[in-house]
């Protein structure tokens, strides 16, 4: 048990405590196909972090080598300091649930539960009671002589989850783990993971393909594309400052403006976009005038309102309502702009009964504030 | 449960085949309850021929030999076909792999003539005296394959992570076989088991080529005895050997559906498979 919980400022500082993962420059080859290519990483004591990408970009790859499926074809897999990387999965301090759960569906739900801790010869008179708390504390009770088949997809997870950390592992490594439940169940069992992780204290590595499941659960996100990890950083970073344009396309929705550095600087960039207009963000970036460069704005940072005389200088554009999508919570607007190309506008339908602040075929003027758009250069 | 209605063709086309195929077969069973010395003449119910059947050594001791030739030679071909079965599922492409199975599955395709003429040869070159062994020993050849082929599908949907489960766990790998593994597929092991017992215990041809005087298995028996003309004892012997196999055929195909009626428990519960 870690004595303290190491802030995500912390763990990002190299040279502080020792981090409890490293991977030390890893790649893992398949044929001709890199899975993982020379990636980086380390992951602090008690920290919750996600692996994140889209299905192929090498995140389970990864999981696995520090699991031991996978031996890196370079690089080292250390462990509390420990050079893990020739160790087999069964001596190494870490615990995985699989995303098909891999119940052993020949033993009941106490058996599987207790496989982990018959395997360290711990006496039964030992393992009875801590295999019975871990179950209780899961809400399991009363299931022990079940059989996987006989269970719920929400029971099974539970079961998963048990077998995994009643043995108390270093790192507990969750692939896919929400994958296999329903929609509903998901965003539920996405804050008891989360819960569960304060109060063990345990350091979690989750690999997903979820955006918001990595955002709702993770201290620190790690997003991969093509066998490389391409931003660490917290939830709230990865999703207002991405470093490129393929990040903050894969997070969330974004409009993003094709365009041309006027000018930046420590006061901020100015950058003249053909469709968006003239654009002022208070970020330095690292180009010079007449590079092309992406403007971003998130949908739900742009400001909707009928078309009045004069739409501003900078940081805004005119253009007409195509459709509004009702999605309940929010409404998302898609708007085509006059001097082409097309915006997406989210607003909250914070009213019952407000009805459309604007009707499709409208025109209407987009504002949206300095600090809310990003100059990406990459 | 749908019951579709069946059209007159089809309950036709069902009733002949079912003739085809089950007519003969339940003429012998109601002929060896037959009264009469006559095999063709329907005297009424007896057992007498069972009661005589009893009393024919020379039979008893052919259905012991052919029993324990079936049970050695279906034990040593599940032990072989299972550990083939694993190296070409697990062994990944080894080299001669596809050597290695054209040769287990070849006995599966080629006549048992000869099989029977080659193992004969091949017991006559090295010297072997013919008889229980050396039928046992044929008889695993000509087995072996089919216990291959049902551990191998087995094999092929088994899901490697319940493996890397429990040695995530700390169970290291022979035990993981042990404990995981075999308890998994022990369902295909037993009926591939049952397989090689009945295609041992009817096998007339391979058994004819390479067993030796005091070793006459109950085919070879039968056979002999018919050439003399058909006895109703036969006929009661026929029946037991039909019993028989229709209970390890039945049973087999209960342990195989019990295996993929939770297969497919899990699969509706464990969401999408790997």
């Amino acid at each position: 048990m870690p004595d303290r919980q190491l802030s995500d400022a912390e763990s990002a500082i190299p040279g502080r405590p020792p981090p409890l993962v490293r991977f030390a420059s890893v790649s893992r080859r398949f044929g001709p196909v890199t899975a993982v290519d020379s990636v980086s990483l380390d992951i602090a004591r008690g920290e919750f972090c996600a692996l994140l990408g889209p299905s192929g970009c090498g995140k389970t790859t990864l999981l696995r080598m520090l699991a031991g499926f996978e031996r890196p074809d370079e690089g080292r897999v250390l462990l509390d300091g420990e050079d893990i990387t020739d160790v087999p999965p069964h001596r190494r301090a870490v615990n995985m649930m699989f995303q098909n759960y891999a119940l052993f569906p020949h033993l009941t739900v106490e058996a599987n539960v207790a496989f982990g801790l018959r395997q360290e010869n711990m006496p039964a008179a030992e393992i009875r009671p801590r295999v019975a708390d871990m179950l209780a504390s899961l809400r399991l009770d009363g299931l022990e002589k079940r059989k996987p088949a006989q269970l719920s997809g929400g029971q099974r997870q539970r079961v998963a989850l048990a077998r995994a950390l009643v043995k108390r592992p270093k790192v507990f490594l969750l692939d896919e783990p929400l994958a296999a439940l329903d929609k509903k169940l998901r965003s539920e069992t996405q804050f008891e993971l989360r819960e569960l992780q304060r109060k063990l204290g345990m350091t979690f590595i989750v690999v997903t393909h979820d955006q918001e499941e990595a955002m709702s659960m993770a201290d620190r996100i790690a997003v991969m594309n093509r066998g490389s990890i391409v931003q660490v950083a917290p939830p709230r970073d990865v999703y207002e400052h991405p470093i490129s344009r393929w990040i903050a396309e894969f997070i969330g929705e974004i409009n993003l403006f094709e365009g041309v550095i006027d000018s930046t600087g420590p006061s901020g960039t100015w950058v003249d976009t053909p469709a968006a207009g003239r654009v002022h963000t208070p970020n330095e970036v690292p180009a010079r005038k007449g590079d092309n460069a992406f403007v971003a704005v998130r949908p739900e940072k742009v400001l909707l309102a009928p078309f009045d005389s004069d739409p501003g200088a900078y940081n805004s554009a005119s253009g007409t309502l195509v459709d509004v999508a009702y999605l309940g919570d929010t409404s998302v607007c898609r708007i085509k702009l006059d001097r082409g190309g097309f915006m997406r506008a989210t607003i909250t339908n914070a009213r019952r009964r407000g009805g459309e602040p604007v009707a499709p075929g409208a025109h209407v003027a987009l504002r949206w504030e300095p600090d809310s758009a990003l100059v990406l250069v990459r | 449960m749908i019951v579709r209605r069946l059209s007159p063709f089809n309950l036709v086309s069902i009733a002949l085949g079912l003739t085809f195929l089950y007519l003969p077969i339940a003429i012998l069973i109601v002929y060896s309850f037959n009264d009469s010395r006559l095999v063709s003449v329907w005297g009424g119910w007896s057992l007498r021929w069972y009661r005589a059947l009893l009393e024919d050594s020379a039979m008893l001791e052919a259905a012991f030999v052919s029993l324990r030739v079936a049970m050695l030679s279906a034990t040593l071909a599940t032990v072989l076909g299972t550990l083939a079965a694993l190296a070409l599922v697990r062994a990944g492409r080894f080299r001669g792999r596809l050597a290695f199975s054209a040769m287990v599955y070849a006995p599966l395709v080629m006549p048992e003539v000869i099989i029977g003429l080659s193992l004969l040869l091949l017991f006559v070159a090295a010297d072997f005296s013919r008889g229980f062994w050396t039928t046992a020993l044929a008889h695993t050849t000509l087995t072996m394959c089919f216990v291959t082929v049902i551990v191998q599908s087995r094999l092929l949907d088994f899901d490697r992570s319940l493996e890397e489960a429990a040695m995530d766990l700390g169970c290291p790998p022979l035990r993981t076989f042990f404990t995981v593994t075999l308890p998994l597929i022990a369902p295909a092991i037993v009926s591939g088991w049952m397989l090689a017992f009945t295609l041992s215990l009817d096998d007339l041809v391979i058994a004819s080529f390479t067993t030796g005087p005091g070793a006459t298995t109950l085919p070879i028996r039968i056979y002999s005895e018919v050439r003399l003309g058909v006895k109703p004892e036969i006929n009661a012997i026929c029946t037991l050997m039909i019993a028989t196999v229709a209970l390890i055929v039945v049973v087999a195909s209960l342990l195989s559906k019990r295996y993929s009626s939770t297969q497919e428990r899990r699969a509706a519960l464990g969401g999408p498979p790997m």
